[in-house]
């Protein structure tokens, strides 16, 4: 699944306990191709700029045991 | 309409570090004030409006109140709409006035959000408004959020950090002005862009503060001496959830203003001081656009040159807002019209405004999602 980085925040204040050892963290607003927003977390990628505009990539990433979350990846022009 | 509703009592208690102080003495504090300025028996008050506490939650918080302050009111009921609050319970006022159900409407709220709770404790209390499962597993804060918002909206109209910062650095100018203003210490946009980052591009500077205190409003059916007329006010809703946000750049603000406009019959163009929510320094500069009183992209440079302050070309939140005067939530949105109706009394010292007659009050809760619109005037 693709879409495209409609804005996003570098997060250096955790919300709550739970995600002050991931400080840094992106969070961003994604337009999927498929015509809905979602939010995720953005993963940095190499030196892929992250940049309102950017064309992105949905992985989905397993938390715990009974939690699977999309995360969102810089992607370039061609890769699937 | 029957009762034309008017502001008769306003009273806001010292703002900061209250470590005397809880979210019910601060409401009784600032009832009694408000009550005192209208020249009031409390018995007289027959409506009372409260809104919500963070450090002592609870499901009847109005009634609670009048418990603890000993009030009998014919009404009696809280609202929660986040940062609208203030502006809603104004309004709510007012349509029971002007129904003729109440003469004399208390509208309080007060937290001890500094000393009630650590700094992460009201940090994670606050961050509950993001959606459980679209936003919460991501760790958005109130500020990422925001975030959200301010990145987009400078890559659209080409809003700079400095910007933003000149918003910080306005309205801590004008609380210099304010003798019960939380910080009032001068800054420079260096300072801002030099304070920490809390969620790109807000840096520490750009947000609210975390503080004590409380304010409350009479409003009434009687005309009196030093009353000040609620002539029009408005609402707007999209959403809740930024993820469910419309648009992150037009919000429900314009909407809000233009009903409240056209219900006082007035124009943006005709207002004389405005009280704008300022959660965020990016909350005040989208509002300030989006309501009409700057073309989208120049309320920075505007800013830059001392537009907002007592003497510049738009006075607004000349108290020095949430980010300087102090927010302790609801009683945050509640200062915006107290400092309103200073103004227009032609009580604000200092800071008064030349020939302030029309004011603008605007409160938004959520991100940027509810909205409520007040218009005040000389009566």
């Amino acid at each position: 699944m693709r879409g495209t980085l409609h804005s996003f925040s570098l997060v250096h204040r955790a919300s709550t306990k739970a995600f002050v050892a991931d400080v840094p963290y992106y969070v961003g607003l994604i337009d999927m191709n498929e015509g809905f927003r979602i939010m995720t977390n953005i993963q940095p990628t190499g030196d892929r700029e992250i940049k309102i505009g950017a064309p992105v990539q949905i992985i989905f990433e397993k938390r715990g045991s009974a939690t699977v979350l999309p995360q969102a990846k810089i992607a370039t022009e061609t890769e699937d | 309409m029957g009762n034309t509703p008017i502001i008769t009592g306003a009273f806001a208690t010292k703002v900061g570090k209250r470590a005397d102080s809880s979210c019910l003495s601060l409401h009784d504090e600032a009832a009694f004030g408000a009550i005192r300025d209208a020249e009031l028996d409390a018995r007289e008050i027959d409506g009372v409006i409260c809104a919500y506490s963070l450090t002592e939650p609870h499901l009847m918080l109005a009634s609670w109140f009048c418990e603890f302050a000993g009030l009998s009111p014919k009404i009696c009921y809280a609202v929660q709409a986040g940062g609208a609050t203030g502006a809603t319970m104004i309004m709510q006022a007012a349509s029971l006035v002007a129904a003729g159900t109440c003469r004399h409407v208390l509208v309080v709220a007060g937290d001890n959000r500094l000393t009630g709770f650590s700094r992460d404790g009201a940090i994670a209390a606050l961050s509950q408004v993001g959606h459980p499962q679209f936003e919460r597993p991501y760790g958005l804060s109130i500020p990422a959020a925001y975030g959200l918002v301010a990145n987009r909206y400078m890559h659209e109209f080409g809003v700079s950090e400095d910007h933003l910062a000149a918003v910080a650095v306005a309205m801590r100018a004008n609380a210099a002005n304010h003798p019960g203003a939380h910080m009032s210490d001068p800054i420079t946009i260096r300072d801002v862009s030099e304070s920490p980052m809390i969620a790109s591009p807000l840096r520490r500077l750009d947000c609210s503060l975390i503080s004590d205190g409380g304010g409350a409003l009479i409003v009434s059916a009687a005309p009196r001496d030093k009353a000040i007329e609620i002539l029009g006010a408005g609402q707007g809703h999209t959403h809740e959830h930024i993820v469910a946000a419309p648009s992150l750049v037009d919000f429900a603000c314009r909407q809000s203003s233009a009903r409240a406009f056209e219900s006082a019959g007035v124009k943006a163009d005709d207002i004389d001081i405005a009280q704008i929510y300022d959660s965020f320094t990016i909350t005040l500069l989208v509002e300030l656009e989006s309501i009409g009183f700057f073309e989208p992209g120049a309320a920075g440079p505007a800013i830059m040159k001392g537009a907002l302050q007592t003497d510049g070309s738009f006075p607004c939140n000349t108290h020095g807002g949430l980010l300087s005067h102090g927010h302790p939530g609801a009683a945050g949105g509640l200062f915006h019209v107290i400092e309103a109706v200073t103004q227009l009394r032609k009580e604000a010292g200092t800071r008064q405004v030349n020939d302030a007659e029309l004011a603008f009050v605007h409160g938004d809760g959520g991100i940027l999602s509810a909205h409520c619109s007040l218009v005040l005037g000389r009566g």
